[in-house]
């Protein structure tokens, strides 16, 4: 899935139409268009200049490329593989269960999805978690079609799935070798204001362009944190500023919220908020912003329409007017930790609205893969394997000497991956992988930083004894002092530099 | 800046001379970070009156003993004896305005103006009449602040003049039992600062720390990080909301009572996060200035009384500066202490006070330790010796060094669990240990040690 080089589009010009339709402020620039320029009464012959120039007046330009990129790019999305039988099934189970929970949990409160809520102070636990979800994979069996004998492996994952090998991530991740400078290195040596500079220039043609593979590429090396909140929103094909459109559909949502509220949902959102938030050094002035985030996003239905993948059922409620609605409209149900994927965000922007769209734009491409249970390569599952056989590979010592103390490496590194290292680094080196990840718009680094950070421990890991040593040296805290790139620049090219 | 008249170039105190040899000793009437950092530095306690090299007191000893005591060379105070000129709220004003009134008559007009970095304030009641001129020409918000204060008593803020009318009769504002009962009716009224710069709509003060040596030379060391102290709930810059104290009063002893207040965080941020922040809203260049500023106001204030300030070469002192930054980035004084508290709310408060209190004990240096031309010590920076000193090059691109990274190198008792765990059987590679024990598989990994102790001073 290398999106490096932009692509002439392959879809049908009446796809790029009806694609232009729907979206309003392109359909109205081109009804203007039209009438201004082509049907005019005065209109003279126009030449295609005339018109291209007028587009870019409009402001149309940037918005149609990044369209046609986009279309272009979603083609090749598209799953080419078929389900394999098993894992449709534990993904089937797997939403099932999360429904059950959460209406189990409503009935132990005595009320309703919706409507009044009498139990405003009793307890409420998480309706699932990370645990939960590495359970639900580790159980699915190997195909059964196959010879059980060939499907012994050292991982947990058994699923055959084939999964990049070393070279090929090196040729993926090129960007990242050291004889490319760039940020989580760079900026930090003496001598480095120059490059800071550069870096600092090429970044605002960069957004000059909004283009959206542009971005994309820059972002590859590392974004310098003045220019971060807009880099994102092009990486994410939004208009680098935010307009009054998005402000309005935003305040709609939150109006959403406050209006009906979603009973054992809402309070699941608020209590992750609460606990997340609060109990962090980072993050804890932005308590009500994050929750109101997090209440927002669980109202739009565009994050259903839109996402990649649906991770979880929403609830079908009939409303008394004969009307259904899904609960929660985002089709996301909340689960211990989901706030984490926002928090960082509130470092990067200072108010809501824009904390929200980026959000919702990483979520819908990125984050929703890391919550569905599927086979497709780049989503969880693939990620864990690929985590297995890369350690497998880099350090077998280590992967046997921690299964002899009865520790399976995807054990630890299953929570790094599930909630993107969100837990582990500190925020200025999340930031700095997050960048990678929007601008490969791709996850393959979380397995490669997981297998990493075991090589780079390997001498002391080796050490242990057993599991719950193993688990001090790999701890979240002790993640705070990792510097991101120099680990991955290690793992990836090490070896003098292949 | 000129440099000051008087000696030049390094100050040479008398280094562990005259001091009994053996462990150092150390008095202190403290039970919380001072004295688990004196403690852990293997001195030892002692309740001599005399026979003691270090005395870490209370200020009230200072103002009842000191002038009686005589002090051997070698031996250390932790105050200045007549420190209430830089933290009494109406002799800091009136100091602050003497200087710049001073540089004006010199023709210094630009560096003059430069002095206004304290809100208009006015001492009352021996100003109320100045004071009513400017509030009946300007209005706005004002902050009342008895004199001897500490912790956010006694603060209430005003907008009409009658609220204060009743002031003085009503119980809640009669000061406690306080010695200095003489000057308990004294207060500083000071415009109140409306506009604050609020991250998450919160709003915060600034606290940063400064030790001087000397104030004649004037010799000052700045702490590079500190902390951003947030009231819990949202600012409103409503008047009619200047009952809730709780809002605008964000001295953490304050901040405690209410009842959301969460005990994990204590509301701080630690001032190297609040730099990067500002960072990604304003920009590196714009965040430089910000933190420029306010190196500026600790070394005008600490200029404005070195004149008056009794020296003496047996004291030094840790100050802890008040600092609030409007929304238009521009950094204001609003006092400074000469006991900040040491307590701790959390486990990371206590780290960090601990480990700033030691760097001041190192760089009072009672054992004769330093060699007198350091310019860094621990996490303190030599800012100013009779005239500024210079950045380290490597922290080019930046003016100040407050706000970035501290490099302690690895720790060495951070091995936790693991250690006691495995004290019963000696590691097998003899000492393969903590984070900072992995033999660099490659050469590029040795930069990674390099990585941690450059990137730990702030990004570059």
């Amino acid at each position: 899935m290398d999106h490096t080089t932009p692509q002439t589009p392959v879809t049908p010009s009446s796809a790029l139409l009806s694609s232009l339709h729907l979206d309003p402020f392109l359909h109205l620039s081109l009804l203007h268009l039209k009438k201004n320029l082509i049907h005019s009464p005065k209109s003279t012959p126009h030449t295609v200049e005339s018109i291209k120039s007028a587009m870019l007046e409009l402001g149309l330009t940037p918005k149609i490329r990044n369209l046609a990129y986009s279309l272009s790019c979603s083609e090749k999305d598209r799953k080419s593989t078929p389900e394999i039988l098993q894992v449709e099934q534990a993904r089937d189970d797997w939403k099932q269960s999360i429904y059950d929970e959460l209406l189990s949990v409503c009935s132990e409160r005595g009320v309703s999805i919706i409507g009044p809520d009498s139990a405003q102070n009793k307890k409420i636990r998480y309706i699932f978690d990370s645990e939960d979800l590495f359970d639900a994979i580790k159980r699915i069996p190997c195909s059964s079609n196959m010879n059980a004998s060939l499907c012994h492996n050292y991982g947990l994952i058994k699923l055959r799935l084939s999964t990049p090998d070393h070279s090929a991530l090196r040729t993926k991740f090129s960007e990242l070798h050291p004889c490319n400078r760039q940020y989580g290195m760079d900026e930090t040596f003496l001598g480095s204001s120059k490059f800071i500079q550069h870096r600092q220039e090429v970044g605002v043609k960069v957004l000059q362009e909004s283009y959206v593979p542009i971005s994309r590429q820059y972002a590859r090396y590392g974004i310098p944190a003045g220019l971060r909140p807009e880099i994102y929103r092009v990486c994410l094909n939004l208009p680098r500023r935010i307009g009054a459109k998005e402000g309005e559909y935003y305040n709609s949502l939150r109006e959403k919220a406050k209006n009906m509220r979603y009973n054992v949902v809402d309070e699941l959102f608020e209590m992750d908020s609460q606990t997340i938030i609060s109990n962090s050094m980072s993050f804890f002035p932005f308590l009500e912003n994050i929750t109101n985030v997090v209440l927002a996003f669980s109202r739009d239905s565009w994050v259903v329409q839109n996402s990649t993948y649906t991770a979880h059922e929403s609830i079908k409620y009939e409303m008394s007017d004969g009307s259904t609605t899904s609960i929660p409209s985002s089709g996301v149900q909340p689960f211990k930790g989901f706030v984490n994927y926002i928090a960082p965000l509130s470092l990067v922007y200072e108010d809501e609205e824009r904390i929200y769209f980026t959000f919702r734009g990483m979520y819908s491409r990125l984050w929703c893969k890391l919550n569905v249970i599927s086979s497709d390569s780049g989503t969880l599952i693939h990620l864990c394997k690929t985590f297995e056989d890369l350690l497998l590979s880099w350090d077998p010592a280590l992967f046997m000497h921690l299964l002899s103390v009865n520790v399976a490496p995807l054990s630890i590194a299953f929570t790094w991956i599930h909630l993107a290292f969100t837990n582990v680094l500190e925020t200025e080196q999340l930031l700095l992988l997050w960048d990678r990840l929007v601008g490969y718009d791709d996850l393959l680094l979380l397995p490669v930083l997981s297998a990493a950070i075991f090589t780079f421990r390997s001498e002391t890991l080796m050490c242990t004894s057993s599991a719950q040593e193993v688990k001090d040296i790999l701890d979240n805290n002790s993640g705070r002092r990792l510097k991101v790139m120099p680990i991955l620049q290690a793992a990836l090219f090490g070896e003098c530099f292949k | 800046m000129p440099k000051h008249l008087g000696s030049s170039g390094p100050i040479h105190r008398p280094k562990g001379e005259g001091r009994a040899s053996g462990p150092v000793k150390f008095r202190t009437s403290f039970s919380n970070t001072i004295y688990d950092v004196l403690c852990a530095k293997g001195w030892e306690e002692t309740d001599s009156e005399h026979d003691w090299d270090v005395h870490w007191a209370e200020r009230e000893w200072v103002f009842e003993v000191f002038d009686q005591m005589h002090l051997e060379p070698h031996q250390r105070l932790n105050h200045f004896r007549n420190a209430k000129e830089i933290c009494r709220k109406d002799l800091l004003i009136k100091n602050l305005k003497k200087r710049k009134r001073q540089l004006e008559k010199e023709g210094s007009y630009e560096e003059a103006t430069q002095y206004d970095f304290f809100p208009v304030t006015f001492n009352l009641p021996r100003e109320y009449a100045l004071f009513v001129e400017e509030f009946k020409r300007q209005g706005g918000l004002w902050i009342m602040k008895p004199i001897g204060s500490a912790q956010g008593k006694g603060i209430f803020l005003f907008s009409k003049l009658s609220e204060i009318s009743e002031w003085r009769t009503d119980y809640r504002y009669r000061p406690g039992n306080n010695k200095q009962e003489k000057e308990a009716d004294a207060y500083v009224v000071q415009r109140y600062i409306n506009n604050p710069y609020l991250v998450g709509g919160k709003k915060f003060d600034l606290r940063l720390y400064v030790v001087v040596t000397s104030f004649s030379p004037l010799n000052v060391w700045i702490y590079r990080t500190g902390f951003a102290r947030f009231t819990n709930t949202r600012y409103n810059d409503d008047v009619s909301d200047i009952t809730n104290s709780f809002m605008h009063l964000t001295n953490v002893a304050i901040q405690k009572t209410a009842d959301d207040y969460d005990k994990r965080t204590g509301g701080k941020w630690d001032l190297r996060r609040l730099k990067l922040h500002m960072i990604s809203q304003f920009g590196a260049e714009t965040t430089d200035a910000v933190f420029w500023e306010m190196q500026m106001i600790i070394i005008r204030s600490l200029l404005s009384v070195s004149s008056v300030m009794i020296n003496d070469k047996h004291c030094f002192e840790l100050y802890g500066y008040d600092i609030m930054i409007d929304d238009t980035l521009k950094p204001w004084l609003i006092e400074v202490n000469a006991s900040p508290s040491l307590s701790a709310s959390t486990q990371e408060d206590y780290v960090m006070k601990c480990e700033m209190l030691n760097d001041v004990l190192d760089i009072v240096d009672v054992e004769g330790k330093l060699k007198g031309d350091e310019e860094h010590v621990g996490g303190f920076d030599l800012v100013y010796e009779n005239g500024f000193v210079d950045m380290d090059p490597k922290h080019r691109g930046w003016s100040s060094y407050l706000g970035s990274g501290i490099d302690r190198g690895p720790k060495k008792n951070g091995k936790g669990r693991r250690q006691q765990q495995q004290q019963a059987q000696p590691p097998e590679n003899g000492g393969g240990g903590g984070e900072m024990g992995e033999k660099p598989r490659l050469a590029a990994l040795d930069q990674y040690s390099k990585f941690l102790q450059t990137a730990a001073k702030g990004l570059k």
